[in-house]
C-alpha cells in the first residue's frame, strides 16, 4: 500500500514537474521568438509598447473576423434567400471612422511619448563618436582621447566551414565599447564612406551612420553585460561582417580600462622609435594584415579580378616602396582602398607594409626592401 | 443591302490576328498585349525566383556555403529589381491591358500600338539587366534601393551602371 502511494506520489511530482518543464520551455522559446526586452528602460518601453500594440491588434483581429466569419455563416443564401434591399448606414460608417481614429491617436499618445525621449540629443556622462567604416567600426571616446577600430574577430576558418563555429560567430570583436553603468552614454553615429547602420538590440538602438550627418543615440544600462549588435544596411561585400560588442562594467572598471587604453597608445607610439628587423615587422604585420587587408585582397594577396588588385606579384609591392607608401597613408581615389593612416600607427603601418613585401614569393621576385616605422614618420613630415 | 454584306464576306479572310510570332511583335489587341506582359512577368518572376532559391541556399547553414558575399549581393540586388519592376510591375500592367477596356467598355486601350511598343521595350531592358551578371565585374551590388555613397564605389568598378537606369526609366513607359 505504501509502495503504491508513493508511487503514485512520485508520478504526481514527475508530472509537475514535467509540466513546470515544459511550460519553461515554451515561454524560455517564446522570449526567444519574440522582440527583445532589452537592457535599458527606454528598451523595455520600446517592448512594452510593442506589445501593447501587438494586443491591440490581436483584439481588432477578433472582432473584425468574428463579424466576417458570423456573417458567411449566418447569411448564405439557404439560410437567407432574400437579399436586404438597404444600403449606406450612417451610424455605421460613423462608427468604423471614429473608432479606428480614437484607436490611432491612442496609440500614437505613448509612442510619441517614448519617440520624445529616444531623440533626447542632450549631452551624455560619456559621449563617443562611432564611425561606420567598410567594414569595421571606429569608437572615439570625445572626453578621454581613447580612439580604436573594432573589426570581427571571428577565424576565416570559422566563415568558410574548416573548422567548427565559435559560440560567437560573426558576433565578436577584436576591440570591444566599454561603457559605465548607470551613467548616459551619448552615441554620435555617423559614416566614413558609405552608409551603415549602427544596431544594438538591448538598447533598442538603431541609428543609420551616414557620411556628412551625425545622428544621436544614447543609453543608460542598469547592469553590467556584454551586449552584441550588427550593421544594418548594406553597406558593401563584408556587410555581415562588422558586429559591435558593447559592454557595461562599473566605474571604477571603467576608469581602469580608460587608463588602460590611453597608455597602450602611448606606448604604441613608442614602438615607432625601436630599431625593427625584417622578421620582426613581417611577424606583426601578419596578424594586422588578416585584419585590414583580406577582405579585399585576400589571404593569399590575390585580390579579386576586375575589383580589388593582387598584392602577390604586384609590381609596386615588389618594387616601388615609395608608391605602396602613399597608398596606404591617401588611399587610392576612385578606387575602393581607402586611406589607413589614422587607422594604423606608424609601426603597424610599416609592419603591414613590409609583410605584403616579403609574403607570397613578392621577396625574391621584387627588391625585397622593407620599410620601418620611421619611413611612415619621414613621409608624414614631409607632406606637412 | 446584300451588296454591302456580301463584300464583307468577301474581306473577312484579311482581318483578324496575324499568324505567328508576327501576330505577337504586331499586335495592337490590348487582351493579346496583356498576354504578353503576363506572360513575360512570369518568366521573370521564375528567374527572380531562382536567384531566392540561390540565396536562401546560402543561408540554409551558416558559414560560406556556395556563393562569395560578391555574387551573393549581386542576386539580392537583381533578385530585388527584376521580382518589383519585372514581375510585379508588368503583372499589374499585363491585369490593366486585358481588363480595364473591358470594365470601362473601350474597344482597346488608347493608341494601341504605342501600347505594343511599351510591352517590347521591356525584354530589351531586362535583357540589358541580366547580361551584366556575364560582365567583367558582375552585376549590381547595392541593393535594389540602389542607395548611393555604396551604389557610386561600386560604379567605380564597374561601366555598367547606366543599363540599370535606363532599365529601370525605361518601365514608366508602360
Amino acid at each position: 500500500m505504501t509502495n503504491v502511494r508513493s508511487l503514485i506520489c512520485s508520478f504526481k511530482t514527475q508530472f509537475t514537474v514535467i509540466f513546470f518543464a515544459l511550460s519553461n520551455k515554451a515561454l524560455a522559446e517564446w522570449e526567444d521568438l519574440n522582440m527583445t526586452q532589452g537592457a535599458t528602460a527606454i528598451s523595455r518601453e520600446v517592448y512594452d509598447l510593442h506589445m501593447l500594440i501587438f494586443w491591440i491588434c490581436v483584439a481588432i483581429g477578433v472582432v473584425v473576423f468574428s463579424v466576417m466569419f458570423y456573417s458567411m455563416y449566418a447569411f448564405t443564401k439557404k439560410k437567407n434567400p432574400v437579399a436586404a434591399t438597404f444600403h449606406e448606414n450612417t451610424k455605421v460608417e460613423l462608427a468604423w471612422t471614429i473608432i479606428p481614429f480614437l484607436i490611432l491617436i491612442a496609440m500614437a499618445v505613448p509612442a510619441s511619448k517614448t519617440l520624445q525621449s529616444i531623440y533626447n540629443d542632450e549631452a551624455g556622462d560619456v559621449n563617443i563618436q562611432v564611425v561606420g567604416h567598410q567594414w569595421y567600426w571606429q569608437y572615439r571616446y570625445l572626453e578621454d582621447d581613447v580612439n580604436f577600430y573594432a573589426n570581427l574577430s571571428t577565424d576565416q576558418d570559422e566563415i568558410y566551414n574548416k573548422v567548427p563555429k565559435g559560440e560567437n560567430y560573426l558576433q565578436e570583436v577584436d576591440e570591444i565599447v566599454v561603457i559605465p553603468v548607470g551613467k548616459k552614454v551619448r552615441f554620435l553615429i555617423t559614416a566614413n564612406d558609405v552608409i551603415h547602420s549602427w544596431w544594438v538590440p538591448a538598447f533598442a538602438i538603431k541609428q543609420d551612420a551616414i557620411p556628412g550627418f551625425i545622428n544621436t543615440a544614447w543609453t543608460i544600462v542598469d547592469e553590467p553585460g556584454l551586449f552584441r549588435g550588427k550593421c544594418t544596411e548594406l553597406c558593401g561585400k563584408n556587410h555581415g561582417f562588422m558586429p559591435i560588442v558593447v559592454k557595461a562594467v562599473e566605474q571604477d572598471e571603467y576608469d581602469l580600462w580608460i587608463k588602460e587604453k590611453q597608455s597602450a597608445a602611448i606606448a604604441l607610439a613608442e614602438l615607432t622609435e625601436k630599431d625593427w628587423t625584417a622578421e620582426e615587422l613581417v611577424a606583426r604585420g601578419e596578424s594586422l594584415y588578416i585584419t585590414n587587408c583580406v577582405a579585399c585582397h585576400g589571404p593569399s594577396g590575390a585580390g579579386v579580378t576586375g575589383i580589388f588588385p593582387a598584392l602577390a606579384g604586384s609590381d609596386i609591392v615588389l618594387n616601388n616602396k615609395a608608391r605602396q607608401i602613399e597608398i596606404l597613408m591617401e588611399g587610392v581615389q576612385g578606387a575602393a582602398m581607402a586611406s589607413y593612416a589614422e587607422k594604423l600607427a606608424e609601426v603597424d603601418m610599416a609592419a603591414v607594409i613590409t609583410y605584403t613585401r616579403r609574403s607570397w614569393g613578392n621577396a625574391e621576385k621584387g627588391d625585397g626592401e622593407i620599410v620601418v616605422p620611421k619611413d611612415i614618420v619621414e613621409y608624414k613630415q614631409n607632406k606637412i | 443591302m446584300s451588296a454591302v454584306i456580301e463584300n464583307h464576306h468577301d474581306d473577312h479572310g484579311h482581318h483578324g490576328p496575324a499568324k505567328g510570332l508576327k501576330r505577337w511583335f504586331y499586335t495592337t489587341n490590348h487582351k493579346d498585349i496583356g498576354t504578353l506582359y503576363l506572360w513575360f512577368s512570369f518568366a521573370m518572376f521564375l528567374i527572380g525566383g531562382a536567384m531566392a532559391m540561390i540565396i536562401r541556399a546560402e543561408l540554409f547553414q551558416p558559414g560560406m556555403q556556395i556563393v562569395e558575399p560578391e555574387f551573393y549581393n549581386q542576386m539580392i540586388t537583381l533578385h530585388g529589381l527584376i521580382m518589383i519592376f519585372g514581375g510585379v510591375m508588368p503583372a499589374f500592367v499585363g491585369l490593366a491591358n486585358w481588363l480595364v477596356p473591358m470594365m470601362i467598355g473601350a474597344p482597346d486601350m488608347a493608341l494601341p500600338r504605342m501600347n505594343n511598343l511599351s510591352f517590347w521595350i521591356l525584354p530589351f531592358a531586362f535583357t540589358m539587366m541580366l547580361s551584366t551578371l556575364f560582365m567583367e565585374s558582375g552585376g549590381p551590388a547595392a541593393g535594389w534601393t540602389l542607395y548611393p555613397l555604396l551604389f557610386q564605389l561600386l560604379m567605380r568598378h564597374q561601366a555598367q551602371p547606366s543599363l540599370y537606369f535606363l532599365c529601370i526609366l525605361w518601365e514608366p513607359h508602360q
